[in-house]
């Protein structure tokens, strides 16, 4: 597979991936709040302030990898660059 | 790609001196315009103060008194020191990620130069804070816990401390890069189909609305994680289990005194 393939398969599945994993592990730990604040409804502020900073952790790493999706996107050629360099 | 769309501002951009480009952009003028008006508000809100207040004073005296319970709760007692930092950044940032939203202007926070400023404020505020609160001993936050492990541990804390302003600044941008990019490309997409339905529609309304939610979340969220920073900097581990530990060893003591004395 040549070099612009690759990248065009990275840039277009490489996002989506993180945010699969990232939303699995935020609704994780949604849901398991969700299920403390039921339990004990009298701490529900502590537990509230731990989910924000928790879901921000977590969201933090997909911002990593929408860092890295733009830095890649500015080097996928164009389709007419591609289709020459592939006429060549 | 936004620059070119258009705004307010782009005239006395490109009036600036030379020497200034490369310096003072478009963003830069728009977080300028932002503390313009918040100079402008809380002068207004600050100038003839009674006792029963109203209107802006009241919404300024709710505010601080907001940060202040916060930082008490978050930090510790005698943390209404750090509430003016915190506090500014708070609604510096909620007003700048909201900007975008009023027509011909741009969110400030988009470029990530400014974040990367802001996030460099907090991470000099919170070295300098460990050092007024610990003196020397803040430096044994990096040696960590077994001592004779630290030819492991202070890089891992060096870098690890290093992250924290490379991730508050990109998490910032990210959030509102990305979602300013969603409004546009939706806008886009409703003058893309324009000529087929002849009904101009405002396609990008949610994601207009998802910003109105996001902007105060991740404003906040900033706040949160500095808040926390301080935290973890000002306070010393150490310290903290030996206190534990004498109040389990004499509560004990105090709970079998009066036993002991009645019978």
């Amino acid at each position: 597979m040549d070099y612009p393939s690759m990248l065009a398969l990275v840039v277009g599945f490489g996002l989506p991936l993180a945010v699969m994993f990232a939303a699995r592990a935020q609704g994780n730990a949604a849901a398991t709040a969700m299920e403390a604040i039921a339990r004990q409804p009298e701490a529900a502020g502590d537990i509230r302030g731990a989910l924000i900073l928790s879901l921000a952790l977590i969201e933090s790493l997909v911002i990593y990898v929408l860092l890295a999706f733009l830095l890649l996107f500015g080097r996928l050629p164009s389709i007419m660059e591609y289709l020459q360099a592939m006429g060549q | 790609m936004h620059e070119e769309h258009g705004s307010w501002l782009k005239p006395i951009a490109d009036l600036l001196p030379a020497s200034w480009h490369g310096f003072v952009d478009i963003y830069v003028l728009n977080a300028w315009l932002v503390m313009l008006i918040l100079v402008l508000l809380a002068l207004a809100g600050t100038r003839r103060r009674r006792r029963v207040p109203s209107g802006l004073q009241n919404a300024w005296e709710m505010y601080v008194l907001f940060v202040r319970d916060f930082c008490r709760d978050q930090i510790g007692p005698g943390a209404e020191k750090y509430a003016p930092l915190l506090g500014t950044l708070f609604v510096y940032i909620l007003f700048m990620n909201l900007f975008g939203l009023i027509p011909g202007f741009i969110t400030p926070t988009m470029s990530i130069n400014v974040t990367a400023a802001l996030a460099l404020c907090v991470f000099l505020a919170v070295q300098y804070f460990g050092f007024a609160e610990q003196g020397l001993g803040y430096l044994m936050h990096f040696v960590g816990e077994p001592w004779w492990l630290f030819p492991i541990n202070i890089p891992v804390h060096v870098i690890g401390e290093l992250a924290k302003p490379l991730s508050l600044a990109v998490r910032l941008f990210g959030n509102m890069f990305g979602e300013e990019t969603a409004i546009f490309r939706m806008a886009a997409l409703g003058a893309a189909i324009l000529p087929f339905i002849y009904v101009p529609v405002p396609v990008q309304f949610i994601n207009v609305l998802l910003h109105l939610i996001i902007g105060p979340i991740q404003a906040f969220i900033f706040f949160i994680l500095s808040a926390a920073y301080i935290e973890i900097a000002t306070t010393s581990h150490g310290h903290e289990e030996h206190e534990e530990d004498d109040t389990h060893q004499e509560s004990p003591e105090h709970a079998f005194a009066p036993a002991e004395q009645a019978a």
